[in-house]
């Protein structure tokens, strides 16, 4: 009789496998933080391993639909990870939607809101406005300082601007142009037409940088011209880490010039702003609540003991972000002189401020806004005197335009989170809200 | 075979309200369909036309299909003035004015009815007239056929039809919208494209208020307003929505299909208040002609924002009692000219006050309308380039504002600096000499003057705060609040006063001692010809001077004769109720020519003038009578905006109860002919003087005595006077002296030579 006996080989392969697959399924269904993701190159480079499995989420070597050998289109494969539907990430930007690690008790992960917005959805409370006084009430100079805190919406609303028309539905990128790329000639001339993807601004492959963002942006289109050296290089650094590093983040226009103003009590809740803090090219100091512990090798700018009259090395993630958005809005970068001074440009001619002072995200997000233009604010032209585009309801015929510039608050209240043209508003520390 | 149907407008809304009504020629009604309503009037029948409107004329093959409105050119005709009536004739031009063949049993106004002339059985059945916020939306459209809303300046309104196409053929048709005056328009002018026309009430405007966005979108046909039509069989189709086109595209009906057609309009600064107009909505298309008209009124004038009282037009009276000439040619122009609402912004009801005002939002869109952030043209991110009147005249051009300063300044005699004649303030003027932000430092000290808007005005601050006086002088208003200015710590008579500067300038003549004073660089006396000397204001206006005009405090004389004279009879009265307890303002007597009647804080604005000195009324000054020249009363309407005209009228030279000095009458009527040998006309040259008086020979410098002139020092010094008395330099010193000096029992005694004449010590 012959029997039949199972090899205590196979056996063995099979639950080792059923328990690996387990495990990576396990694994799989688990969102990715988003500060100090997948794309770290620490984590799936050959830092670790030279064995990173990482390469086959992405790459095909001989089967690759898309170009640079990856499984599909660019875009279509970010979106299989940051997508409105999908679960491979904490970072949905279709939505503008940023889950948390935790959980809300019942298994399901905690949404807040991205701080670049979403490219179809964004939750910025941008009618919420608030300003914490004016700080130049004397007339010439900053008093103090303030917090104008934009909260977050509970849900997403559909944006109004937006870097990418990754729904396809064309209109709020229809133009597609690098506005101020380029250097100042005299030339008319408001940018070059390019396309962008997700890679223009991002490294997949991660570089130490928790917003995997390229050192020089680079979208393709003829005429585009990289700047490689804006004039400050945007340095790579360690990942942030500790408690802060994830979580719901506010749209908080911040002007503080110390991290003591940020996250005082009076310049109103941070816990969980983006401001400063937890980005990979400054150093964390540690805030008690009454005091700040700064760590070693922090360099000027990075510490609340500013030196008066140095403003320029205040804030050194203002003027790296200033300058690395500049790396494409070239013309737009400015300083404190431009808005009285001739640039020579003649579109890009007067220039707010745009620096270390005031960096571009103070007043934008990166992905998508859903602030809402009205009146004068959406009559705006663009910089090419191309008119806004619309969408008209077709029930109501209301027209809404896409004309919100990426700025965080509805029609002009982003200007109005800093100034106070009437000069009539005193500084008394109290805080102006809707 | 079509049924005619008689339409009214709903129930009348009052005065104030639009009255809307059309008369339609349909197909068949719709019984099952609720929302067109096609209640029948009384005389309407479902089988015979209507006695009252002509029959459909039959389109005419031979008239060109693309365009064939007959219209008047907008150059020709820019004010809708309605013509003589059209001549009735049969005409296949639906679009041509066609008179009425019967009364519309409507009664005017407000009742336009205009049948469509139907082709191709193509008929526009409904309208909606709906009125946008300032947002762009519609909180509240309007009702089917009708009107419920006094149109507005400045609003943009959505006009929206229902079109039919009742024939066996699919067509395709050109809308086309035009206006006219009146509820029956004589004449029809297209309404003008995407930007307002000086002349015309309305334009085709995007409806997002100012913007020049043409654009046009599709209605689709499932979201038409009514779902169905007259033609039971008709289904619907997509329509289309216009903002800033006009004629707008073509839309192509399909047999037996009904859709929608919306234009957007602005009322404009030329839509007259409580007037009726008419729109027309024309079809044009290969054999398809059909019109139908809307009438329409304008709401009234709004209430001013303030609670001072209003101001009213009054003609000026040509003076009676004494005219020796014909001299008086400000008549006419002053009859016919009103003020400005005091309110200076007519936007759309239940806004705000004044577009400039952020207090009120954290979130204004108005920031948009003037700055730029990153693509600015002028200095201090202005939307366009230097000055920054380009940025002011976006709206105070006469369609944003009621306050046309444009056409103010563009209108106004140019300056003349050569012979120091201001007309206007430069305000169009580009000025390098900004030194920075209207600080202390741009005009202190220094020949640095210049008026840009912005030096007058704070923009973000300005609305419409009345003036009101205080014993120092009158409040800075509104218009000029955030402004800054000059106080000013007076010391002795004549001296120069302690200037400091003011980031808001709280009293109205502050802001004018910025350039007006000695704060800033004057160029002073002028030798050559006094007359056209820049002397400090703060000096000459001192309360502590002998005699001055009481801009910084009530003046010094208070006698019972000024206290007449201020209150007499004067054909020229501009500012009534004055006593010697009065305190005045600059703009009392530098305001534009044009205010008539105003109230005494009424918004007046400096920005020109027809008069020299951007004075509100004429003031001869410089160029002195000839030997035959008599007096006129219209030579002097600035001194007779505030003072009695009866002294002048007497040349007794007696003493009377309204002035303190009785030769005034004498000097200005009887003096014909006096003249010291080889006199000329010029008041700034010595001895000159032919004939009768100026009232600026003897008080030269009218805003105070701290400088007396002395045109030959070597003859003899003026010392400063009471009365306001100080002489020209062609009034020549007698031995050596020439002086003015009041006398306790009420005369006055002069000691000088004029016009030929030694006055020794002479006395009235």
């Amino acid at each position: 009789m012959h029997t039949h006996v199972a090899r205590p080989g196979a056996l063995r392969s099979a639950v080792v496998g059923m328990l690996v697959l387990g495990a990576w399924l396990l694994l799989a269904a688990m969102p990715v933080a988003a500060d100090g993701g997948p794309h770290i190159a620490s984590v799936n480079s050959g830092a670790s391993t030279l064995t990173a499995d990482g390469c086959a989420g992405c790459h095909r070597a001989h089967t690759a639909q898309g170009e640079g050998l990856l499984v599909t289109a660019a875009e279509n494969l970010c979106l299989s990870c940051h997508g409105a539907t999908a679960t491979g990430a904490t970072t949905d930007v279709e939505g503008g939607i940023q889950y948390t690690v935790e959980n809300d008790g019942n298994g399901q992960p905690v949404a807040g809101a991205l701080r670049g917005g979403g490219f179809v959805d964004a939750r910025i409370d941008s009618a919420h406005s608030s300003r914490k006084s004016y700080p130049f009430s004397n007339g010439t100079s900053i008093l103090t300082t303030f917090s104008s805190k934009v909260p977050v919406l509970a849900a997403g609303a559909a944006v109004t601007s937006a870097h990418l028309d990754l729904d396809g539905t064309g209109g709020v990128t229809a133009r597609s142009t690098a506005w101020g790329n380029g250097e100042i000639t005299g030339a008319v001339n408001a940018g070059p037409v390019v396309v962008l993807s997700c890679v223009s601004c991002h490294n997949p492959h991660g570089n130490g940088m928790y917003r995997i963002l390229n050192p020089v942006t680079k979208p393709a289109g003829t005429g585009f011209i990289a700047v490689d050296e804006p004039g400050v290089a945007v340095d790579d650094a360690t990942v942030p880490s500790g408690a802060g590093a994830a979580g719901t983040r506010n749209y908080t226009v911040q002007d503080g010039r110390t991290l003591q103003d940020v996250l005082a009590t009076n310049a109103g809740p941070t816990a969980g702003d983006y401001w400063r803090r937890f980005l990979p090219w400054d150093l964390v100091p540690a805030w008690n609540g009454t005091a700040i512990t700064n760590p070693a090798g922090m360099r000027q700018g990075d510490v609340p003991g500013y030196v008066a009259g140095d403003l320029d090395n205040l804030v050194t993630f203002k003027i790296e972000i200033s300058a690395w958005c500049s790396s494409c809005h070239t013309r737009y970068l400015s300083g404190s002189t431009g808005a009285r001074t001739n640039s020579g440009d003649p579109i890009y001619t007067y220039r707010h401020v745009s620096n270390a002072r005031v960096e571009c995200t103070q007043c934008h997000v990166s992905h998508g806004s859903n602030a809402a233009m009205t009146g004068e604010a959406a009559d705006v032209a663009y910089p090419d005197g191309g008119a806004p585009t619309t969408v008209t309801d077709p029930n109501t015929l209301a027209v809404t335009t896409l004309n919100s510039r990426l700025l965080k608050i509805d029609n002009r209240g982003t200007c109005q989170a800093c100034h106070d043209p009437t000069g009539t508003i005193p500084y008394d520390g109290s805080v102006i809200s809707h | 075979m079509s049924i005619d149907i008689q339409r009214r407008a709903g129930p009348l809304f009052g005065a104030v309200l639009v009255v809307v009504g059309m008369t339609l020629a349909i197909g068949p009604v719709v019984p099952s369909a609720a929302a067109l309503d096609p209640t029948p009037s009384p005389d309407s029948s479902a089988s015979a036309p209507s006695p009252s409107l002509a029959p459909p004329a039959a389109p005419d093959p031979t008239l060109p299909a693309a365009d064939p409105v007959v219209e008047p050119s907008p150059v020709a005709s820019p004010d809708f003035t309605p013509g003589p009536a059209a001549t009735p004739a049969p005409t296949a031009d639906p679009l041509t004015p066609t008179p009425d063949p019967s009364p519309s049993p409507v009664p005017s106004p407000g009742a336009t009815l205009t049948p469509v002339a139907a082709a191709d059985g193509v008929t526009i059945e409904h309208f909606w007239i709906d009125a946008e916020n300032r947002a762009g939306d519609v909180p509240n459209p309007g009702e089917l056929d009708d009107a419920t809303l006094g149109l507005q300046r400045f609003t943009v309104y959505r006009l929206r039809f229902q079109v039919v196409n009742g024939g066996d053929s699919p067509v395709e048709v050109t809308p086309k919208l035009l206006a006219g005056e009146g509820a029956f328009p004589a004449s029809w002018m297209a309404v003008p494209e995407v930007d307002p026309v000086d002349g015309l009430p309305f334009y085709a405007a995007s409806d997002k208020g100012s913007t020049w966005d043409v654009r046009h979108s599709t209605i689709p046909a499932n979201r038409l307003r009514l779902d169905a039509a007259s033609d039971t069989s008709a289904t619907s189709t997509d329509g289309l929505a216009s903002a800033g086109e006009n004629p707008a595209p073509a839309v192509s009906l399909p047999a037996h299909s009904f859709t929608e057609i919306q234009f957007a309009v602005r009322a404009t600064i030329y839509a007259k208040y409580e007037t009726a107009y008419a729109f027309r909505l024309g079809l044009t298309g290969t054999s398809v002609l059909g019109r139908v008209d809307v009438g329409v009124e304008m709401g009234p004038e709004p209430a001013p924002l303030s609670d001072g009282p209003a101001a009213t037009g009054k003609p000026l009276e040509e003076p009676t009692a004494f005219r020796l000439d014909a001299g008086f040619a400000i008549t006419a122009t002053l009859a016919s000219a009103t003020v400005l609402p005091d309110s200076g912004f007519a936007l759309a009801a239940g806004t705000f006050a004044t577009p400039h005002a952020l207090l009120n939002t954290l979130t204004s869109d108005a920031c948009a309308a003037c700055h730029g952030t990153h693509t600015a043209q002028g200095p201090t991110l202005n939307g366009k380039a230097s000055p920054i009147a380009t940025v002011c005249f976006s709206c105070h051009n006469g369609t944003g504002a009621n306050a046309n300063v444009a056409a103010q300044l563009s209108s106004a005699t140019p300056n003349d600096p050569s012979t120091d004649s201001w007309y206007q303030h430069p305000a169009t003027a580009t000025n390098t000499n900004h030194i920075s932000d209207h600080d202390a430092q741009e005009f202190a000290g220094i020949t640095n003057r210049h008026a840009e808007c912005a030096d007058c005005h704070q923009p973000h601050l300005s609305d419409a705060t009345k003036t009101m006086v205080t014993p120092q002088g009158w409040t800075a208003s509104g218009s000029i609040a955030g402004a800054s200015g000059i106080a000013v710590a007076n010391g002795g008579a004549n001296t120069i006063p302690e200037f400091t500067w003011q980031k808001t300038s709280t009293l109205e003549y502050q802001l004018c001692f910025k350039c007006h004073s000695g704060y800033t660089g004057l160029t002073g006396w002028n030798t050559t010809s006094p007359s056209r000397s820049q002397l400090d204001k703060a000096v000459e206006l001192n309360p502590a001077n002998l005699s001055y005009h009481p801009v910084e405090a009530a003046g010094k004389n208070t006698s019972t004769q000024l206290d007449a004279s201020l209150a007499g009879p004067s054909s020229l009265r501009l500012w009534s109720g004055l006593s010697t307890g009065s305190v005045i303002r600059c703009a009392n007597c530098h305001a534009a020519s044009t205010v008539v009647a105003p109230a005494a804080d009424a918004s007046l604005d400096n920005h020109a003038s027809a008069n020299r000195g951007i004075l509100v009324r004429p003031y001869r000054d410089r160029v002195l009578r000839t030997a035959s020249q008599n007096f006129t009363v219209g030579d002097f309407g600035l001194c007779f905006a505030c003072h009695s005209t009866s002294p002048f009228l007497d040349f007794s030279g007696s003493v009377r109860p309204d002035t303190n000095f009785g030769g005034h009458g004498l000097h200005v009527v009887a003096l014909a002919g006096n003249a010291d040998t080889g006199a000329t006309n010029s008041i700034d040259r010595d001895g000159d003087g032919l004939g009768n008086a100026l009232c600026a020979e003897c008080h030269f410098n009218q805003h105070g005595s701290a400088f007396p002139a002395n045109s030959t020092a070597l003859e003899g010094a003026q010392q400063p006077a009471t009365g306001l008395v100080n002489f020209a330099p062609n009034v020549r010193p007698f031995n050596g002296t020439i002086s003015f000096v009041r006398n306790a029992n009420g005369t006055s005694t002069c000691t000088l030579r004029c016009h030929g004449k030694d006055h020794n010590g002479l006395s009235n």
